[in-house]
Parts: structure tokens; C-alpha cells; sequence
């Protein structure tokens, strides 16, 4: 197991942050940290990375607890875009990497800066960098000593589509050659698309943790339907979100699918009929909403 | 592992050396001001005797009372009127009158041609003048009137507690050196935290605390940080006195500091000066770090430079008591410690238990606040745009 999280609790003020996590992280897969703002998310990524200490709990990365020696096999982006302005694009970069305990830094600088097409501003103050350019240069930051894992904080912020995909193509190539990766974001579609497990937690508890397939199965199906006509009403189907001329109807656990379908036909004129598992967005909503 | 403290003082000490700022301030700065000071000592003695070989150097006199006599020197008029004739002419660089009511008013009216800084009035040699008449006017002898000229030729011999004479120590350079290094002490802190509030205060400001903390403990990040800065104030202060000694060398100041001993006074000195500088970097960063921005740093950590500064204010009172009460208070609170127990050097026989007591204390304090400054600076670093509260700084000590 690459990263053991046990009982893991911390407060601030008296107010639980995080309320006796525990969840697991192995090595090659892509692992989402999901919650909605305030969550206690990025709390948890700070006493992962031993910036902050637990009230209770414990932390173990590759099978010890937390050492300085273990900050350089990891590699963080935060969300916050944190860089020195003042200085070349080329010396911040090996200045935080020197900080990882790297030696030959030089080649691998030109190596990532060729890589996210940033070479021309190797010898540029950072401050001429635009918004998505220091993004990705906090990403080079992060990779640049080939850590075990990697922690994104909202890696895809700030990010044109272009980059996006330039960014997600370089995570899932990192992912193929052995690196953990541990990905916390609102961006639903690419957990959806890139992680193997999830975990999520709100207002400082867990609510959803495991393979996001058997967590999409476990929350059933939905329908999108396209119709002309009035919506009857339908056994089976548990809530029902009508949009006019479409709707998504949620169904129960076990709903059979041929019957509704049967049900609908001749009561509205059907245009699309499309079964299909809830998305994590769908999954998200009705998790924070339940809790509140 | 290297080390990364040192990683961090580095980074530190480069980016703030390579700053046109520092290159004008800690090298152009100085190298004008020694180009000034040959200047002023090559050509300002042949401009002064320029201007005082227009008038010969002579001043001129009118005496209603008729007591003066006059001298190469001293000129004396008749009247007003000739007396300013010769001023315009050059003929002397200025004169006075001596009013009929002198003896009961001591009036006496000086006249020169401008206040310019070469020409300046010479009140004292005028004095002078005027006290040599009144001795011979008032029939004074001679040898008494030496006396009167100068009172006395000072040897001072200093007892031990049973009686003893004790070896004379004072010599001019001993006695200024630990001044010197309290000065120093205080610069020292002033420029070095000025370059690390600064520092801290980017650091905020730029948001990269947490990015740092997943690389570096807060504590290895608040030791560079310290040793960066702390170097940049000591590479300074060390241009400034490579400067200033070669100044003092090149100058009749010189034979103050000829044969000054590397006494355990001065060991003392040194180490005082090191404890004093991490004890308010330690603090000063603390300070910063729990700050928004560089100006609010600023203001937050204006506390702990006033420490540095209150001695100072002192300094005339424990001149005049060293061994009293309140310099003895201020020999065992930390902050004061280096500044007034190097005051009191050279004045006092400062006894071995209050050296080791102060220097206990001052090690004692570094210790606890370096320990509660790393909580504090772990912490502060990740709070951005906003300053901590006095319960969130409590907070942040009770932190594990």
C-alpha cells in the first residue's frame, strides 16, 4: 500500500475539519479526493504531507511514517498559484527541486519545459507568464524530481482545454510507469475519466469511498429521455428531472428498465430512450445535498 | 540528505545580493562615501588654507573698555568703521566689538563677511583670546594662569576591594570597540531584519508557504531564512566597516586603535553579538510571518526592533550608573542583554555570575523561541491575505 490514512482526525477551534478518516491509496492507481468547498480536503492533504499534524490518527507512506526523506518522493501542486515572480522560470524550477534532494537538475528543466511547450520562457521572469503558463510551470515543479506520488490539488485550474488535455495526457503516462497518483477536484468528468477509486468526504467525514464503478452501480441508474408530449407518472422511477422536451428520470434500486420504456410508449412520443450508470456530478450533488 | 537550511540560505543570500538595491546601498554607498572622505582629505586642507591665507588667518578688534592688548593675531581698531573696511578687504577673516559695559555684561559683537562653512566664526580661539587678557588684566601670575588655561593632566588609578591597585585597561580603541559592536549589534539587526521581513513578506505575498512546507520542515525553512538574511546584514555591515577601517586608518584617528588586545572582554563582545542577532532574527520572523504583507510585517514586527532600540535611550543613564539597578535588569532581560551588558564593558567590572546568568538566559530564550517561533511560522506561512488574530496565534501554539 502506498499510503495508509487510519482514524485520522484534526480540528481547529474546536470544530472537527476531518472526523476520523481512514481509506488507502495503492501504488499505480489514480485516486480522487472529492468534497465540496470546505470539505476539509486540502486540511487532508496537509497532514498527508506532514505540513500539519493530526489530533488523532496516523499517516503511513510506503508502509513508515512521515520523514523529511519521504517529502522527496512527493510531489505536490497546490492549488494555490504560489511562485516567486521576481526570479527566471529556469532558476525557480531548480530551486525547488534542489529542495527535493535533486542533483543533475538542468536537463531535466529543458526536458519539462520542451514537454509543456514553455522552453522559449526558460530564461523569463515569471511574472511574463501568464495565469495557465504558471500552472503549468507549478506542474513542472511538482514532477520534476520523478516523485512515487504525486498530489494535484485542482491541477486542471486555471488550464485552456488544449493544456488541459496536454496535462491529463502527461498524468496518465506518469500513471502507466508506476506513479501513485492523488488528485483532489470539483472537475467530476475528469475523475470520472481518469480515476480508478474515489474517496469523498464532507464537512470532515466520509461519505463515499471505494472503486468509482462499484460506487456508480451502488447508486443505480438514470434514464435521459427526449420526448413531445406530457410525462406520466411512472413506477419505478424516483425522481424525475424534466426539462420540457428531456428529462432524466432517476430510478429506484432494481427498477426494471424494460417496464418503463413499455410505460412510456404511446403516453408521449419518444425520441431518445438511453440507460446509463449516474454520473459522479449526479452522484456528488445527491451525496452533499443528503447531508445537509 | 543535503542540507536544506542551507539550500534555503543560498537561495536567500543570491537573490537578494544580485538586487541593484543592495549593490548601491551595501557597495556604491560606501565607495562614495570614501571617495568623499579622500576628497575632503586631499583637497579640503590646501581649500582651507586658501581661504585662510587670504585673511592670514587674523581677526580683528574693538575695544571700548581698553583692557585687550593685541597680538600677531589679534588686530585691534580704533573704530567700527576701519574694522569693516579690512573685513571687505580680506585683510582679516572677521572681528569683534568689546562693548563699555563688558564687565558687568560680557556683551561681546562679532562681524564676518559670511556664514559660509570656511569662513565660520571662531568663537573659540576668540575665548581664548579674551581669557588670556583677563588673566594678565586681573594681575593673575603666570604659572596660576596655565592652571586656569589647563586645570589639570588626569592619571586615574583604580582599587580592587582590598586596596589593591588594579592594572589599568581603558586604552581609547578597548574602550570604544565595545560601543563599536553594540552599534554594530543594532545595525546589524535593523538591516538583516529589514531583508527578512522583506524576504517573509514576499514569501507571503507570493503564496508559496505551502509549496515550501511539502519540501522543507518549518524549521529548516526558518533556519535558512535566518542564515540567508542574516549573511546579507553581516556582508553588508562588513563592507561598511572594511570601508569605515579604512577611513579610520587613513585618518589621525588611526593611533586609537594601535595595540588593542583580543581580550575575553572582546570573545564576550563577539559572542553577546551573535546570541543578540539570532534571538531577534528568531523573533522578527515569527512576527513576519504571521503578517499579510511586507508593510503589515513591518508594523507587526516593530515590537521586538523597538527591544534594540530602548537600550539606546538608556545609554546616557547607564553611562552614568552602570551598576545600577536598571542596568542590571536590563544585563538579564534577553532583548537588552547584548546591547547594554557591551555598554557596560568597559565602564564596570561586570562579576562572572551576571555574564553567565544573562548569557544563560539569552541561550534559554533563543532555545524556547525558536520552538515557538517554528510553530507559529509553520503556520503563519499558510495563511494568506490575512493577518492572524491573537487566538489564532494561541491556536497555533497548542499545534502538535
Amino acid at each position: 500500500m502506498t499510503l495508509k490514512v487510519e482514524n485520522l482526525t484534526k480540528s481547529f477551534d474546536s470544530k472537527n475539519v476531518l472526523d476520523n478518516i481512514s481509506f488507502s491509496v495503492k501504488k499505480d492507481e489514480v485516486f480522487g479526493l472529492l468534497g465540496p468547498n470546505g470539505a476539509g480536503k486540502t486540511t487532508m492533504i496537509r497532514v498527508i504531507l506532514d505540513i500539519l499534524k493530526p489530533d488523532l490518527g496516523e499517516v503511513e507512506i510506503f508502509g513508515e511514517y512521515f520523514s523529511e526523506e519521504i517529502k522527496e518522493r512527493i510531489g505536490y501542486l497546490p492549488e494555490e498559484s504560489g511562485l516567486y515572480k521576481k526570479i527566471r522560470v529556469s532558476d525557480c524550477i531548480r530551486y525547488f527541486a534542489s529542495l527535493k534532494g535533486m542533483e543533475d537538475i538542468d536537463s531535466k528543466i529543458d526536458y519539462w519545459l520542451e514537454k509543456l511547450n514553455l522552453q522559449e520562457y526558460k530564461n523569463k521572469n515569471v511574472q511574463e507568464l501568464s495565469k495557465g503558463m504558471q500552472r503549468q510551470l507549478q506542474f513542472i515543479i511538482s514532477i520534476i524530481h520523478n516523485p512515487d506520488i504525486l498530489i494535484l490539488d485542482e491541477p486542471f485550474h486555471g488550464l485552456d482545454p488544449v493544456n488541459t488535455k496536454l496535462i491529463k495526457d502527461i498524468l496518465l503516462e506518469l500513471k502507466n510507469k508506476g506513479m501513485t497518483i492523488i488528485m483532489s477536484t470539483h472537475q467530476m468528468d475528469e475523475v470520472e475519466r481518469m480515476c480508478d477509486r474515489i474517496l469523498m468526504i464532507n464537512k470532515g467525514k466520509k461519505v463515499l469511498y471505494g472503486k468509482l464503478n462499484d460506487i456508480k452501480t451502488q447508486y443505480g441508474f438514470s434514464i435521459i429521455v427526449e420526448y413531445e408530449g406530457k410525462l406520466p407518472k411512472i413506477g419505478g422511477v424516483e425522481k424525475v428531472n424534466d426539462y420540457g422536451s428531456s428529462a432524466e428520470l432517476i430510478l429506484e434500486r432494481n427498477a426494471n428498465t424494460q417496464n418503463i420504456l413499455k410505460n412510456l410508449v404511446g403516453k408521449v412520443e419518444l425520441k431518445k430512450f438511453e440507460v446509463k450508470t449516474r454520473s459522479l456530478n449526479e452522484i456528488f450533488i445527491e451525496v452533499v445535498e443528503n447531508e445537509k | 540528505m543535503k542540507n536544506k537550511s542551507l539550500i534555503v540560505a543560498k537561495y536567500e543570500f543570491l537573490k537578494i545580493v544580485k538586487r541593484k538595491g543592495f549593490l548601491f546601498f551595501a557597495i556604491l554607498l560606501p565607495l562614495l562615501a570614501m571617495l568623499s572622505l579622500m576628497f575632503a582629505m586631499h583637497y579640503l586642507p590646501s581649500l582651507i588654507s586658501q581661504t585662510t591665507n587670504t585673511t592670514n588667518g587674523k581677526i580683528g578688534f574693538v575695544d571700548y573698555t581698553n583692557f585687550l592688548e593685541s597680538t600677531q593675531e589679534f588686530i585691534e581698531y580704533m573704530d567700527i568703521q576701519p574694522a569693516k573696511q579690512s573685513l571687505i578687504n580680506d585683510d582679516i577673516s572677521s572681528f569683534f566689538v568689546v562693548q563699555k559695559d563688558y564687565f558687568n555684561t560680557s556683551k561681546i559683537t562679532i562681524y564676518s563677511k559670511d556664514g559660509s562653512f570656511f569662513g565660520s566664526t571662531p568663537t573659540k580661539t576668540i575665548e581664548g583670546f579674551l581669557m588670556k587678557n583677563l588673566l594678565r588684566y586681573g594681575n593673575v601670575n603666570d604659572v596660576i594662569a596655565e592652571k586656569i588655561e589647563n586645570p589639570m593632566a588626569a592619571e586615574k588609578i583604580t582599587l580592587d576591594e582590598q586596596g589593591n591597585i588594579k592594572e589599568e585597561k581603558s586604552k581609547v580603541g578597548g574602550f570604544l570597540l565595545p560601543y563599536a559592536l553594540a552599534f554594530l549589534l543594532i545595525l546589524s539587526i535593523m538591516t538583516s531584519s529589514g531583508y527578512l521581513l522583506q524576504g517573509i513578506g514576499e514569501e507571503k505575498e507570493s503564496r508559496t508557504g505551502e509549496l515550501l512546507l511539502s519540501s522543507i520542515s518549518a524549521d529548516q525553512l526558518l533556519r535558512g531564512k535566518i542564515l540567508g538574511y542574516g549573511s546579507v546584514g553581516l556582508l553588508q555591515i562588513g563592507i561598511w566597516i572594511f570601508v569605515g577601517l579604512i577611513m579610520i586608518f587613513n585618518s589621525p584617528l588611526a593611533g586609537l586603535f594601535v595595540g588593542i588586545e583580543i581580550s575575553l572582554v572582546f570573545a564576550l563582545a563577539i559572542l553577546y553579538f551573535i546570541l543578540g542577532y539570532f534571538l531577534f532574527a528568531v523573533s522578527i520572523a515569527c512576527a513576519a510571518s504571521i503578517s499579510s504583507s511586507t508593510r503589515e510585517a513591518q508594523q507587526t514586527s516593530m515590537i521586538f526592533t523597538m527591544f534594540a532600540i530602548i537600550p539606546l535611550m538608556f545609554a546616557q543613564f547607564i553611562m552614568m550608573a552602570p551598576n545600577s539597578m536598571v542596568a542590571k535588569i536590563f544585563t538579564y532581560f534577553p532583548y537588552s542583554s547584548p546591547v547594554i551588558t557591551m555598554m557596560r564593558f568597559p565602564l564596570v567590572e561586570i562579576s562572572f555570575y551576571e555574564i553567565v546568568s544573562s548569557i544563560v538566559i539569552l541561550i534559554i530564550s533563543i532555545g524556547v523561541m525558536t520552538k515557538l517561533s517554528g510553530k507559529i511560522f509553520r503556520m503563519g506561512m499558510l495563511m494568506y491575505g490575512k493577518r492572524a488574530s491573537l487566538r489564532e496565534v494561541v491556536g497555533f501554539l497548542k499545534e502538535k
